[in-house]
């Protein structure tokens, strides 16, 4: 059962030089309970989706079409009041350098207590308990409680974060890069905590992320972005054993693979497009090595394999990429 | 490709780029107008015998305090001086004052900025607390007693505003400086063996250059206020008809009490209209150099 | 035969402290970047150094291009001492000593175009440099795969991140570089750029006979292009080996929390990520004994936190510094 169901959403810069399409035709559905990564380069419009979810968008962006639908509500065109009672309390997020975020001068206990009592009507003492199960929850030592920001490291802040958002018991998580600027070890536990949690609490997440290789241990299905629309869907398996879309293969190629045969890594030539003008037809085509005469002119639509993933690529059925 | 043909091409991108700039400027309103305005007093100061009807020396003693009329366009003073007269001729003196002021100004803040900023340690402590002392100092008084002390001339005048205000501008150089100190691409020369000299004649100068014209446009203007002031004050050279000397004999004679309003209006008006078309360009260009502005 | 040794070099930053600090206080206190580190590189060697942020592994690389001088330690390039050296002396080595930087945003000057970046170099050892200058910069943007026509009266801002690493590598081949320090530069880039920086490395060091000491955090990176692997932590190296070697049988328990820890893009391989606690601590207080001690799931008691641990050679040049192998 999809708990959240994006769909044909639009959304448009106005900048000085002109619009600026960050998402265009993205849709998505969300599983109740799975781990669902958004995966593509900068600027393709990964975090626009994910801070459109959430109604915490610029004023400059303008929402052109699409519906956002969430337990039977369309979360665009509800007041904001009401989404106030959506937004932390049921949808909640973990933000790219989150741990930069804290107030530094208040200890992090307090700082998730005051998150709780402004979206619950609990007591201070009832928040306080619930503080001390979330600490140790993410992985926390509760005895840290009153300390401040500046005595946890990046991981550790992370962590107390991600305790912050599920302060109001959410039904799903959004994190926007979770494990950017963190080390290696660091990252490999935030993932993995991300994991524990959705076993533990039913969690459904949305992970945005630019790192394929970070989210090939821990997601069920991948959409890989390209240029603000999704050219690839699919089971986690599928993605990273039968890609078919070229940009998906090359990005999975693209990467050293230790422990592998070494040879020369796959390149993908020129850098992505810019949104303001983006290319006619296929919005791959002009880094593609196997575009032909059709995917300059006619896009391609999203196509259902065998109901295992989506696609699109004119020539899906005609590429044999095996990773 | 040769030299010279490296030269033509670079002159030509040059030039393009110009262009470019005038465009984005044009585009500006508040920026076009603060120019219109500024070209107008330009104008009017350079040929300031050709369009004044009379020359600050011409008096009509029997004619004092007359109202405008279409003999003296708006009116005269107390020794029957055309004030439109005295207003043109006022526009040279303000003018000079702030463009040289500001222009003193910046440039005793761009070396201070840069050296300190470039240079760190010892020298940027001392210079700081220099700017430091300079900026709690509460700079009208104290520009009141150094114009006092030297005498009224309007190079003393010039020199008493850059010495109060260059602390403003080397704090803002010194910020810059300091990023741009620290850049892999000032790094990436010191790699390639560049000294001093040359990355702060290269690097640093290029990229604070923008900020300077900023500077010196905003700085303009707050000497033509200075210069009012001090002039107002009395302490002007009497030598060289100002607008802020005009308000000063404007108020000696009485002008206010006596309801006598053309002889106060007038300079009184050119002073906020050139003020104003100075800021206006200053934030023009501000928002032009500064893309963050420039976005929206 | 040997290009560079660099032997026990220490670069320790004093910390910023108030004077009421500092008079209370007494002993001053150092930020200890790196602290004592040796190795050599070949010549045309591709030699890494890997390690998480705060290792010290960019302060290295300062310290041998000699933006910085060191607190103690030699540093021989082709058998000469360069941090005894005057800088004078120094400056027509710094033709062969090239380094590129991390940030391609930052690497370039934002009010130069790419002939006058490309330019500098040439401007800079004038009277060393033969040929023509124009013919010179033509050559090298075809070298990094860039079309001058195309580029050359561009202005960084007007340049993907993926072509502005190109003109910064660019400028360091300028003077036919003997040996080039890499400070992470395709850390920074997407993914799909990544890859074709990474691939133009290993061309550029065929075509220029490079020796190449690459700076990354990323053990992927450091596997695809280097033949020796140094691996730092805490201002010190704890491994250095072959890559194979360092790779496919670790030593330290670092290097191996650090290989079993890297993303593989391959949902099929399951790996076993080792566990390891907490994070890298301050370089201000560094741990007594092994640096890695209290982080380690095979600490000893009364000797990881006593004991420094030596650098042993297990075979081949497969160096770690750990006292499980003592």
């Amino acid at each position: 059962m999809s708990i959240l169901e994006v769909n044909n959403l639009r959304v448009y810069y106005d900048t000085m030089r002109g619009e600026v399409k960050a998402v265009d035709g993205v849709s998505f559905k969300l599983e109740k309970g799975e781990i669902f990564s958004i995966v593509g380069e900068s600027g393709c419009g990964k975090t626009t989706t994910s801070n459109t979810i959430m109604r915490i968008l610029p004023p400059e962006a303008v929402i052109k079409s699409g519906s956002i639908t969430f337990d039977g509500i369309n979360l665009l065109e509800i007041p904001e009041k009401e989404m106030k009672k959506i937004r932390w309390k049921r949808i909640a997020m973990v933000f790219q350098n989150a741990m930069n975020a804290l107030n530094p001068v208040k200890n992090v206990g307090s700082q998730i207590v005051d998150a709780i009592t402004t979206h619950l009507n609990i007591p201070e003492a009832e928040a306080w308990r619930k503080v001390k199960e979330l600490f140790e929850l993410v992985g926390l030592d509760p005895s840290r409680l009153k300390d401040y920001p500046h005595e946890f490291s990046g991981g550790m802040r992370q962590r107390v974060f991600i305790a912050m958002a599920l302060s109001c018991d959410p039904e799903i998580l959004i994190a926007d890069e979770p494990t950017t600027g963190l080390d290696v070890i660091v990252q490999r536990n935030i993932l993995n905590l991300l994991r524990d949690l959705r076993k533990k609490l039913g969690l459904s997440i949305i992970l945005i992320t630019h790192d394929l290789a970070a989210v090939a241990q821990v997601s069920d299905k991948i959409a890989i972005m390209y240029a603000g629309k999704i050219v690839e869907y699919g089971n986690i398996y599928d993605i990273f054993t039968r890609p078919r879309h070229p940009y998906t293969y090359l990005l999975i190629k693209s990467f050293p693979k230790i422990g592998s045969k070494k040879e020369r890594l796959v390149t993908i030539k020129g850098s992505p497009p810019s949104l303001i003008n983006p290319p006619k037809g296929c919005r791959f085509h002009p880094r593609c090595p196997y575009a032909i005469e059709k995917c300059r002119i006619e896009e391609p639509p999203l196509v259902n394999i065998n109901n295992k993933g989506l696609v699109a690529c004119h020539l899906y059925d005609q590429l044999n990429l095996v990773i | 490709m040769n030299k010279e043909s490296v030269r033509i091409k670079k002159i030509k991108l040059f030039g393009d780029r110009v262009l470019e700039f005038a465009r984005i400027y044009y585009r500006n309103k508040y920026g076009l107008a603060g120019l219109i305005i500024l070209t107008f007093f330009i104008f009017l100061a350079l040929f300031a015998p050709f369009i004044a009807p009379y020359t600050p020396s011409d008096t009509f003693l029997a004619e004092p305090f007359s109202p405008p009329s279409s003999k003296f366009l708006l009116g005269t003073d107390e020794l029957g001086r055309d004030i439109f007269s005295l207003l043109i001729y006022g526009t040279w003196t303000s003018m000079t004052v702030g463009v040289l002021a500001s222009l003193l100004t910046v440039i005793i803040g761009t070396f201070v900025g840069i050296y300190a900023g470039y240079y760190g340690g010892i020298v940027q402590s001392i210079l700081m607390r220099l700017t430091d002392f300079f900026l709690i100092l509460p700079a009208l008084p104290l520009m009141i007693v150094l114009a006092a002390i030297l005498g009224p001339s309007i190079w003393n005048i010039i020199f008493v505003i850059s010495i109060v205000s260059w602390p403003v501008t080397a704090r803002v150089i010194m910020s810059q400086t300091l990023s741009v100190k620290e850049s892999s691409y000032v790094e990436a020369s010191k790699a390639l063996g560049a000294g001093d000299t040359y990355i702060i004649f290269r690097h640093i100068l290029p990229n604070v250059t923008p900020l300077i014209f900023a500077y010196v446009i905003l700085n303009i203007a707050g000497a033509i206020l200075a210069e009012a002031g001090l002039s107002f004050l009395g302490l002007g050279d009497p030598s060289h008809i100002s607008w802020g000397m005009m308000l000063y004999y404007a108020d000696q004679f009485g002008a206010l009490v006596a309801g006598i309003w053309w002889y106060i209006l007038p300079p009184g008006l050119a002073i906020s209209l050139l003020v104003l078309s100075f800021m206006m360009i200053g934030y023009a260009l501000d928002e032009i150099i500064n893309p963050r502005i420039r976005r929206r | 035969m040997e290009i560079l040794r660099v032997e026990n070099i220490k670069k320790w930053f004093p910390v910023r402290t108030g004077i009421l600090s500092s008079i209370l206080f007494g002993e001053k206190q150092f930020i200890k970047a790196v602290d004592g580190v040796s190795f050599t590189i070949d010549e045309g060697e591709v030699f890494c150094l890997v390690g998480e942020s705060g290792c010290g592994k960019t302060t290295l690389a300062r310290l041998i291009a000699r933006l910085i001088e060191p607190t103690d330690g030699r540093i021989y390039y082709k058998g000469r001492d360069i941090v005894q050296m005057k800088k004078k002396e120094f400056r027509p080595l710094r033709r062969e000593i090239q380094i590129i930087f991390q940030n391609p945003y930052e690497a370039l000057d934002p009010r130069m175009r790419i002939y006058d970046i490309l330019m500098e170099p040439i401007k800079l050892h004038k009277k060393h440099f033969e040929g023509d200058p124009d013919e010179r910069i033509r050559t090298v943007m075809r070298d990094v795969k860039l079309n001058p026509d195309e580029y050359l009266w561009k202005f960084p801002h007007e340049l993907s991140g993926g072509e502005r690493q190109r003109v910064s590598i660019a400028r360091s081949l300028m003077l036919y570089p003997k040996l080039l320090l890499a400070d992470e530069p395709a850390s920074m880039l997407d993914a799909s750029v990544r890859s074709s920086i990474l691939n133009l490395l290993t061309d550029l060091r065929e075509e220029y006979n490079l020796t190449l000491l690459y700076i990354t955090h990323d053990l992927a990176q450091a596997w695809y292009l280097c033949e020796r692997i140094a691996v730092m932590y805490l201002g010190v190296i704890v491994e250095l080996g072959k890559t194979d070697d360092v790779i496919n049988s670790p030593l330290h328990p670092y290097t191996k929390a650090l290989i079993s820890n890297i993303p593989i893009p391959d949902p099929r391989r399951k790996t076993e990520a080792i566990e390891i606690k907490g994070e890298v601590p301050s370089p201000i207080n560094v741990p007594p004994g092994c640096r890695f001690h209290p982080r380690c799931p095979y600490f000893m008691e009364g000797k990881c936190d006593k004991e420094t641990p030596k650098y042993l050679d297990v075979g081949d040049g497969h160096i770690v510094a750990c006292h499980l192998y003592e």
